[in-house]
């Protein structure tokens, strides 16, 4: 880009003008993704029918209506909903630990939440107050809500540094691991194979319930975010930096901890652990928009619920009639994206 | 103490002197196209799986276990029930050494090697280890021991009754394994023949652990799903899936609506009482709650909606048919289920219940397949 004559104030609007363009283009992307997924499925159902059972569900037959509101709707927008609380807490995390590999997995969430469900599917226990078939997430959640409290007792122990935080988080996903691992030693062939299954992930297992649950998580956490956008731009200038401006790092970090957890165990609870949305979603973000989060947390979390959306889709269409787990398609789908980008800002740079 | 141990190893070199005396050797084929030649009788024999020991019980009824020196899993792994009546009836049962957990990574070849078996039998696709098992093979045959690979598994169709001669074969019960091979032969003529006499192949789906999976997992050309064919039906997902088994929507049946659906149930009856998901058969359950076991789980909407649901064509079958050799009352059930017309005189539990009272030591207990209370 020239420099010219214009001035800095000028070139500065011009690219927060640009920003906010790119951000109201992805939402409107997510928008035409989310009516591909609803119209992708072997019945064959026209965007007219689907507009038509959207508003007046009672005019289409029983079938086709079960179809949209059942099997469609649900799965398609928790794709919505968990890629969005995905993103939202992988750009958290990589701004308040400095790192860009991190993301919630980073913090032992997801690892914690599979060693749940490992135990819920292999030990089969009876959960007081819990319906049989609530076991599982009940399980998932509450294992990953744990790893996310020792977490939090760490940051407080050890004053909020940030690489203490990370060791100890991937400490947290090596035992995880090996205590998922043992279960499965111990378990049946069937277990073993739910198991996998379930940490592969996958948007199916999901109804209404479910992505009321984590709609309802993202929008509480997302206006604690949002109130915290400024400290955490300026944070992206360098701890030290912060701290000169008189900014609690130590503190911040334990808040944006705490909703980091709730909002990833709430995401990876019901459809397993879609890892790499986390990690990938805020990257892609930060290509597009910069480093300012009041771009970069919206942008995270629409392109994390974008990837998700995508990836959903291509699970249904890529074989009609039969599901490839959303889990093994994001990589796919976020990979190259990400390249793209990449070898773009390579290019103009 | 010592006089015992020497009198004890006269008395076995005793017998193997007696033994190897009559001994005959044979060379038979395995199920993995092994040649394996083999000294006869077999006294020491190990096996993979406790799931076996219902083969074992059909050509040795005066004793199952005789010989057996050591296995992976136990019977209870799959079939809690009968190992309760095994060790009532046979309480030796219950000291055989296990040599494993439940895959084939958690075998000791050490333990196995310790028990001196002459005789392994293994399957060529369950969970313990597999033909492909190179190391395990070689160190347990320089170790003496023979390895023979049946299977009722990877190719339930084609392998069952070889698998049955051969163990006939080698345990010196050829006769029985004959009896049972012509038992199974004809019921599977008579629904061949039949079958080629129908006008129409109506559609099966065919869902593998319904309640334990999620929705859908069909078996396509694996497991059970060939029996889908033969029994006259149409296996849709064999048309979509890229694999012997694959996940698949809830859309995609509630669009190919099948004329029949078919769950194989590996629910038990303590899960049934707790009010778990997992469609249950087999021993505890009655006609009637293994019917409401089925009618809950097809009470969600998108299964409720579904044809075979609503005109009372949905069905559950004991999963562990799958790996069995009396898989000969699961093809019966499907082709009484596909085609009610042609098969109106045949009764899968009374060929259940024959099989128990002609080649079994055990009683059988508990219903292995049921169908849904549509009027519900």
């Amino acid at each position: 880009m020239s420099v010219g004559e214009t001035s800095l104030y000028q070139r500065f609007g011009t690219i927060q003008q640009r920003r906010v363009l790119t951000v109201a283009g992805l939402a409107i992307g997510l928008v035409a993704m989310l009516a591909l997924d609803l119209w992708a499925g072997p019945a064959g159902l026209g965007f007219g029918d689907i507009v038509t059972g959207l508003f007046w569900p009672d005019q289409l037959d029983l079938r086709p209506r079960i179809i949209l509101w059942d099997v469609r709707l649900p799965d398609a927008l928790i794709a919505l909903a968990v890629g969005a609380a995905l993103g939202l807490a992988g750009i958290e995390t990589q701004t308040i630990l400095d790192n860009p590999l991190a993301s919630p997995f980073t913090l032992g969430v997801s690892s914690a939440a599979v060693l749940g469900a490992s135990l819920a599917i292999v030990v089969v226990p009876v959960v007081p107050l819990v319906g049989e078939t609530a076991v599982l997430p009940v399980m998932a959640m509450v294992f990953a809500l744990g790893s996310g409290a020792l977490i939090l007792m760490i940051v407080r122990w050890a004053n909020g540094a940030r690489e203490t935080v990370v060791l100890f988080g991937i400490a947290l996903v090596f035992l995880c691991n090996a205590l998922t691992a043992g279960l499965q030693y111990l378990a049946s062939a069937e277990a073993i194979a739910q198991i996998v299954f379930w940490t592969i992930g996958n948007l199916t297992r999901a109804g209404w319930i479910e992505v009321g649950l984590v709609s309802a998580c993202f929008v509480c956490v997302l206006p604690f975010s949002l109130r915290h956008v400024w400290v955490m731009t300026l944070l992206r200038g360098g701890e030290a930096h912060a701290r000169s401006m008189g900014i609690n790092v130590g503190r911040l970090r334990m808040w944006v901890i705490l909703r980091v957890s709730v909002l990833a165990a709430f995401a990876v609870c019901f459809v397993g652990a879609i890892g790499f949305i986390g990690l990938v979603g805020p990257h892609i973000a930060r290509l597009l928009l910069g480093e300012d989060h009041r771009m970069l947390v919206p942008g995270s979390a629409l392109c994390g619920a974008l990837i998700l959306s995508c990836a959903s889709f291509l699970s249904k269409a890529l074989i009609p009639g039969v599901i490839i787990p959303v889990g093994i398609l994001t990589a796919v789908v976020g990979v190259p994206v990400f390249l793209g980008l990449l070898s773009g800002r390579r290019h103009r740079a | 103490m010592t006089v015992v141990l020497k009198s004890l190893s006269v008395l076995f070199f005793l017998i193997v002197a007696m033994t190897t005396a009559r001994a005959e050797t044979i060379e038979v084929t395995d199920l993995a196209g092994r040649k394996v030649s083999i000294e006869l009788p077999v006294t020491r024999l190990v096996i993979s799986e406790g799931r076996y020991i219902p083969l074992l019980a059909l050509l040795r009824p005066d004793d199952p276990v005789a010989g057996i020196v050591g296995m992976m899993t136990p019977l209870s792994w799959t079939h809690p029930g009968l190992e309760t009546q095994l060790y009532e009836r046979f309480p030796r049962a219950a000291d055989i050494p296990l040599f494993g957990g439940r895959n084939e990574d958690s075998i000791s070849v050490e333990k196995i090697i310790d028990l001196a078996p002459e005789l392994a039998i293994f399957g060529l696709n369950d969970h313990g280890p597999g033909a492909k098992n190179a190391e395990l093979i070689d160190q347990l045959t320089a170790a003496g021991t023979k390895i023979v690979f049946i299977d009722f598994r990877a190719d339930p169709l084609h392998n069952t009754l070889p698998s049955v001669k051969l163990l006939g074969q080698l345990l010196g019960a050829e006769k029985r394994a004959a009896e049972y091979s012509a038992f199974y032969q004809q019921r599977f003529d008579l629904i061949k023949q039949r079958v080629a006499t129908a006008k129409t192949r109506p559609t099966v789906f065919l869902q593998a652990h319904p309640g334990r999976y999620e929705c859908c997992w069909g078996m396509a050309d694996g497991m059970l799903g060939p029996f889908v064919g033969i029994a006259g039906g149409l296996n849709i997902a064999d048309a979509v899936a890229p694999g012997p088994t694959a996940q698949h929507t809830a859309e995609f049946l509630l669009v190919e609506n099948p004329d029949v659906w078919i769950g194989t149930a590996s629910g038990i009856y303590e899960e049934f009482i707790a009010g778990a998901e997992p469609v249950a058969l087999g021993p505890g359950m009655t006609r009637e709650t293994a019917s409401e076991s089925l009618t809950r789980y097809l009470s969600a909407p998108e299964f409720a909606a579904l044809d075979a649901v609503r005109n009372g064509r949905a069905h559950s079958i004991w999963h562990n048919f799958y790996n069995s050799p009396f898989n000969i009352v699961a093809l019966e059930a499907f082709a009484k289920w596909i085609h009610p017309d042609l098969f109106a005189d045949l009764d899968p539990v009374d060929t259940l219940t024959e099989i128990y009272e002609k080649w079994l030591p055990f009683e059988l207990n508990g219903v292995y397949s049921a169908t849904v209370d549509h009027q519900k």
